[in-house]
C-alpha cells in the first residue's frame, strides 16, 4: 500500500493558481524530496499533506485515508520547520511530550519515550531546559525528537536545515539518513539545496511553478534530465548550453553550433535534419582534447576557480561562456588557449522549442 | 570612553531622582503637619504624624470611592481580559475582511476627547435608570479596557511565530487548546503589560467618571479632587496622603503582576 497518494491536487489563493493537477504516489519507507526554486509550491504542498493549508481541488490520501477534510493532528504525521518551532515556554522534555499528552499517553510511558527518544539524539542533558538556552542544532534535534516521539506514519521536514551554518547542516543531514536509515519512516522532506536532496532522496520530485517537471531517483536525474529546465537546475557547476542545429550526415549525424561542428553517431537521441536543439555538457564531462580529436569546444581561458581537486576553466566559445571542470593538475593558465571534447556518452540534447528532451525511453 | 560612560550615568541618575523624588517627596509630606510643609526651607527632618493618613482612611467619602474604584476598575479590566483577548487573538490569527475595520474602530473609541463621549453616555445611563451606579461604570470602564487591551494584545498575538502554533496543531491540539496552551503563555510577557496598562488608565479616569456620578458611584479620584475644595486653606497634608493611596493600588498590582511574570519565565535551572 502506497504511504501518500496525491491525485488531481490543486491550491489556489483567489485567482492564483499555486499548484495544479499535481499527481504523485510516495511508497511505503519511501525518502522523498520536493526540490526546487523558491515559489515553486514545494512548501505549499508539503503544509497540505501537513494539513495546514486547505486542498482546492483533488485528493489527498496518507495510509489510504483520504485525509482532505482531517485535522493535521488526526492524519498521522509528524513534521519538522524550518525555525524549529519549538515551544518556547516549555521545557525540552515538555516539548517533546506534548504530543503524547494530548493523546492521553500514561504518564509513565511518556517518561519511558522520551527518555529513550532523547537518548538517541544525544539530547538527555538538556531535557530540563529551555529553547533559547540550547544551540541552533540541538534545537533541531529536539524538533526532530518531538516528531519521532508519535511514530508518525509520515515525517515531513519543511526545510530542516537551511537555518544551520554549512557545517553543522552536513552534520545533521547525515543523522537524518542515519534516522531514515534505522526507522523507516515514510519521509517527504522540502528543500532548495540539491545536495540536500541528492544525498538523502530515494526520489526527487523537482517542482517548478506548481508542477511536477520530474521524478526520478537522484542518478536518474542527473544522468537523464527530462527537460531544460532540469538539467539546469540540477548539478553543479551548472550546465552548459549551446545552441546547435542538427544534420545528417551519412550514418551519424552532425550538431551545428556558431562556434563548433559536433559529430555524433546518435542512436541514443530521437533526432530530425534541420531541427534546432540545444545540446547540454556537464563541466566535468567536458575533457581535455588530444591533437586530432573532433567534437571541440575551444577558446581563451578568461577565469580559473580553484575548487580543491578539481578547477573550473570558464572560457569563451562560439559567443558563449563554456565551463569547464578539470583536475587541477590539468587546469590551463589564464588567458591560454584550451581546447575540449566530449564524448557523446555524456551530451544531453533538448528541443530548442519546447525544452524535452530528445533522448531515447 | 570612560568620560562617555560616567557622563552617561550622571545623566541616568539625574533622570532617575527626577522620576523618584516627587514621589517620595508626596510620601514624606503626607507625614507631615502642615506647618512642616508650607515652610519657605523644605524640611527633611520633622516630627512625623499619622493625622493625615488616619484623617482619609477615617472618612467614609474616602473609603466608599477606594470601594468604588476597585470594583470599577478590577471588573472592567477583567471584562477586558476576557473578551479583548481572546477577541485580539481572532483578529490577529484568523483575519476576515473586517479585520483592519476592526482594529480601526477600536481605536477609534481613543480618538475622540473623553467628553464627546461621556455626554451620550450620560445621556445614555440617565434614561435606563442606571446612571450614578457602579454597574453604568463598570460598562462604560470596559469600553475602554476592551479597546485599549485588544489594542496592545493584537500585535503581541501576531509576534508569536506561527510555526508554533502550527506545530502544537501537527501534535493534536485544536484552535482552543492552541490559544490556552501556545500563544497565551508566548505572548504573555506583551499581554500582561496590556492588561496593567489598561488598568492605570480607568484608575486614573477622572472625567467619565465625573460625569457618570453625583453621590453613589464617586471614584477615588473624585472623592480626592473634592478633598481640595475644604475652604480656603489648602490640607496639604491630607492631599498627598490621599495621593499616596490613590498610587498604591496601580503599584500593588503592578508588583503582583511583575512577580507573576518572573515566576514565569524564570529559567529552570537543571
Amino acid at each position: 500500500m502506497s504511504a501518500i497518494t496525491c491525485s488531481h491536487v490543486e491550491k489556489s489563493y483567489g485567482a492564483t493558481t499555486v499548484i495544479r493537477d499535481l499527481n504523485l504516489v510516495i511508497e511505503e519507507h519511501e525518502f522523498v524530496v520536493f526540490l526546487g526554486p523558491s515559489g515553486c509550491g514545494k512548501s505549499t504542498l508539503l503544509r497540505m499533506l501537513a494539513g495546514l493549508e486547505d486542498i482546492s481541488g483533488g485528493e489527498v490520501s496518507i495510509g489510504g485515508k483520504v485525509v482532505n477534510d482531517l485535522d493535521p493532528g488526526d492524519r498521522g504525521i509528524a513534521m519538522v520547520f524550518q525555525n524549529y518551532a519549538l515551544y518556547p515556554h516549555m521545557t525540552i522534555f515538555d516539548n517533546i511530550a506534548f504530543g503524547l499528552k494530548r493523546q492521553k499517553v500514561a504518564k509513565a510511558e511518556i517518561q519511558k519515550r522520551v527518555e529513550a527518544v532523547s537518548k538517541t539524539l544525544g539530547l538527555d542533558p538538556y531535557l530540563g531546559r529551555k529553547p533559547a538556552e540550547l544551540s541552533g542544532g540541538q534545537q533541531q534535534r529536539v524538533a526532530i525528537a518531538r516528531a519521532m516521539i508519535k511514530t508518525p506514519k509520515v515525517f515531513l521536514f519543511d526545510e530542516p536545515l537551511s537555518n544551520l551554518d554549512a557545517k553543522l547542516r552536513n552534520h545533521m543531514r547525515i543523522e537524518i539518513a542515519r534516522l531514515h536509515q534505522s526507522l523507516k519512516t515514510t519521509t517527504v522532506y522540502v528543500t532548495h539545496d540539491q545536495l540536500e536532496a541528492m544525498t538523502l532522496a530515494d526520489r526527487i520530485v523537482l517542482l517548478r511553478d506548481g508542477k511536477i517537471e520530474q521524478i526520478g531517483s537522484p542518478a536518474e536525474i542527473y544522468e537523464r534530465p527530462g527537460n531544460l529546465f532540469v538539467a539546469g537546475f540540477i548539478g553543479t557547476p551548472n550546465m552548459n548550453f549551446i545552441d546547435v542545429t542538427v544534420g545528417r550526415e551519412g550514418n551519424g549525424w552532425t550538431l551545428t553550433s556558431a562556434g563548433t561542428v559536433f559529430t555524433i553517431d546518435g542512436p541514443r537521441f530521437k533526432l530530425q535534419h534541420g531541427e534546432r536543439a540545444v545540446l547540454g555538457i556537464r563541466p566535468p564531462d567536458l575533457k581535455t582534447a588530444g591533437a586530432n580529436a573532433d567534437s571541440l569546444l575551444e577558446g581563451t581561458a578568461d577565469l580559473i576557480e580553484f575548487h580543491g581537486n578539481d578547477a573550473l576553466v570558464i572560457f569563451g566559445s562560439g559567443g558563449k561562456e563554456i565551463s569547464a571542470l578539470v583536475p587541477t593538475r590539468e587546469c590551463p593558465a589564464v588567458n591560454s588557449h584550451v581546447r575540449y571534447t566530449v564524448d557523446e556518452q555524456s551530451m544531453h540534447l533538448f528541443d530548442a522549442k519546447s525544452g524535452a528532451s530528445l533522448l531515447r525511453q | 570612553m570612560k568620560l562617555g560612560r560616567l557622563i552617561g550615568k550622571a545623566v541616568l541618575a539625574f533622570a532617575g531622582f527626577m522620576a523618584v523624588f516627587p514621589l517620595l517627596w508626596t510620601a514624606l509630606n503626607s507625614l507631615k503637619n502642615n506647618v512642616d510643609i508650607i515652610t519657605r526651607v523644605p524640611r527633611v527632618v520633622f516630627t512625623p504624624t499619622l493625622a493625615n493618613i488616619s484623617y482619609i482612611i477615617g472618612r467614609d467619602s474616602v473609603m466608599t470611592g477606594l470601594y468604588n474604584s476597585v470594583i470599577a476598575c478590577g471588573v472592567a479590566v477583567l471584562i477586558g481580559v476576557v473578551l479583548g483577548l481572546p477577541a485580539a487573538y481572532a483578529v490577529a490569527r484568523y483575519p476576515n475582511r473586517w479585520a483592519g475595520d476592526i482594529q480601526f474602530f477600536v481605536l477609534s473609541l481613543r480618538f475622540l476627547p473623553p467628553v464627546a463621549v461621556a455626554i451620550p453616555l450620560m445621556v445614555i445611563w440617565l434614561q435606563l435608570g442606571l446612571y450614578d451606579t457602579l454597574a453604568a461604570l463598570i460598562v462604560t470602564y470596559s469600553l475602554l479596557t476592551i479597546s485599549v487591551i485588544m489594542w496592545l494584545a493584537i500585535p503581541a498575538f501576531q509576534a508569536v511565530p506561527k510555526e508554533v502554533e502550527e506545530a502544537a496543531f501537527v501534535d493534536g491540539y485544536g484552535a482552543y487548546s492552541v490559544f490556552w496552551r501556545i500563544a497565551l503563555p508566548v505572548a504573555a510577557r506583551s499581554l500582561i503589560g496590556a492588561v496593567a496598562f489598561s488598568f492605570v488608565l480607568v484608575w486614573n479616569e477622572f472625567l467619565i467618571a465625573l460625569m457618570l456620578s453625583s453621590s453613589n458611584a464617586k471614584t477615588l479620584p473624585i472623592v480626592a479632587s473634592e478633598l481640595s475644595q475644604q475652604g480656603m486653606n489648602v490640607p496639604w497634608g491630607i492631599l498627598n496622603a490621599s495621593v499616596v493611596l490613590l498610587s498604591l493600588p496601580p503599584l500593588l498590582f503592578l508588583g503582583v503582576l511583575s512577580g507573576f511574570l518572573n515566576s514565569v519565565f524564570r529559567q529552570k535551572k537543571t
